[in-house]
């Protein structure tokens, strides 16, 4: 019996004892890891983590405190799994990463929109991005006080500690002056190939270098900077003679 | 005063997830941190698992009905389930209690009439 045991090594701190009982509890110490599985981090580790949480709280349980084992190992494991994502850097950079997710949900909606031909859903977009519908739904509340009209003065945290919403602001976000450009382009993007239209995404939403490019879509370098050059005609061609895309990228520019 | 949010959902685990932003969304009203957001989900997930354990009969079809309630000191949730259902029992049935135990100030899990019905509550720090 369990109770016994756990009274029996308290009393005795017989290895024996604790061993039987770290080998009772272990299969509990690994479904507890799988509940924190979702996370990114490969399920071996947090099974480890939670292992070694187990013998750290058959060693310290106190069968005296009237508190049950499982529980007691619970708060325990737990506590253990949340110090591993902190140590690995987990809870530091979460806002940052809702703030990361928030940007390329951005990008992801209008991607997939224009493949799909309509607005996608969320499942969709969590499918794409690699991430739960729930760290959708989150990004998209990150959005949300954006245009909820906060107040600049209210003090937030910002990881280290409070600071005013104010001064984590930027500048003029380019990303708005530049929507009604983004527009015409997308249409005159649906003239270029498919082909061309993935370089130029990688070119200039996602800023890879032209030798990036190159490995991606498996030719060589110059024929990417040829095919941004030859695309960039071509649309400027379409656009009639419009400028707006003059200057937007000397093809060369960044490709060292 | 108590501050109340009633939320029913289709007994599946699938709306889960439902529960768990509600969840989060009334915990972030209160100023809780990252951690206690993240353990509410946990408990919240786990609540959801127990309740909808096994069905008997024609409650497969049934609901969950969470009610979140808040008042200055503390935030209690309690949950059930219609029709009649067996909460989730062994290995898994306790890893599940010994979570909600482990994250929650208080857990009480009682059957009114076959119906499983769960009572939560966290303490607020002042």
């Amino acid at each position: 019996m369990t109770d016994q045991e756990f009274t029996e090594y308290s009393e005795t701190g017989d290895k024996a004892v604790r061993d039987r009982l770290i080998e009772e509890h272990v299969s509990f110490a690994r479904r507890l890891a799988h509940r924190y599985a979702r996370r990114g981090e490969p399920i071996e580790d947090l099974e480890q983590v939670a292992s070694l949480a187990l013998v750290k709280a058959v060693e310290r349980f106190d069968p005296e405190r009237g508190v049950k084992f499982t529980t007691f190992a619970a708060s325990t494991i737990i506590g253990e799994l949340k110090r591993h994502f902190r140590d690995r850097g987990w809870a530091v950079q979460v806002p940052r990463r809702v703030q990361e997710t928030y940007l390329e949900l951005g990008q992801t909606v209008g991607r997939l929109s224009q493949e799909l031909g309509r607005s996608p859903t969320i499942t969709e977009l969590a499918e794409t991005m690699g991430c739960t519908e729930e760290d959708v739904l989150e990004a998209m509340e990150v959005g949300r006080t954006a245009y909820q009209g906060v107040s600049l003065d209210e003090p937030v945290s910002d990881g280290e500690g409070e600071t005013r919403r104010a001064e984590l602001l930027g500048a003029v976000d380019p990303e708005v002056t530049m929507a009604p450009e983004r527009a015409s382009l997308r249409a005159l993007l649906s003239t270029l190939p498919e082909r061309e239209r993935k370089i130029l995404y990688l070119r200039f939403f996602e800023e890879r270098t032209q030798a990036e490019i190159a490995e991606e879509v498996g030719v060589s370098q110059m024929h990417v900077s040829r095919l941004i050059r030859q695309s960039i005609d071509q649309l400027r061609a379409i656009a009639g003679g419009g400028d707006s895309l003059a200057g937007a990228d000397q093809p060369d520019e960044r490709s060292a | 005063m108590t501050d109340q949010v009633h939320l029913t959902i289709p007994a599946s685990a699938e709306y889960a997830m439902v529960a768990r932003l509600t969840a989060a969304g009334v915990a972030s009203r209160l100023g809780l941190t990252y951690d206690e957001v993240e353990d509410l989900r946990v408990v919240v997930a786990e609540m959801c698992r127990l309740l909808l354990g096994t069905s008997t009969g024609d409650a497969a079809n049934g609901t969950l009905t969470l009610t979140y309630s808040v008042d200055g000191t503390e935030l209690a949730i309690e949950g059930s389930a219609d029709g009649e259902r067996t909460p989730l029992e062994g290995d898994e049935g306790d890893l599940s209690v010994s979570l909600i135990e482990a994250l929650t100030d208080s857990y009480a899990l009682e059957s009114n009439s076959g119906r499983p019905h769960v009572r939560v509550v966290k303490r607020l720090s002042a």
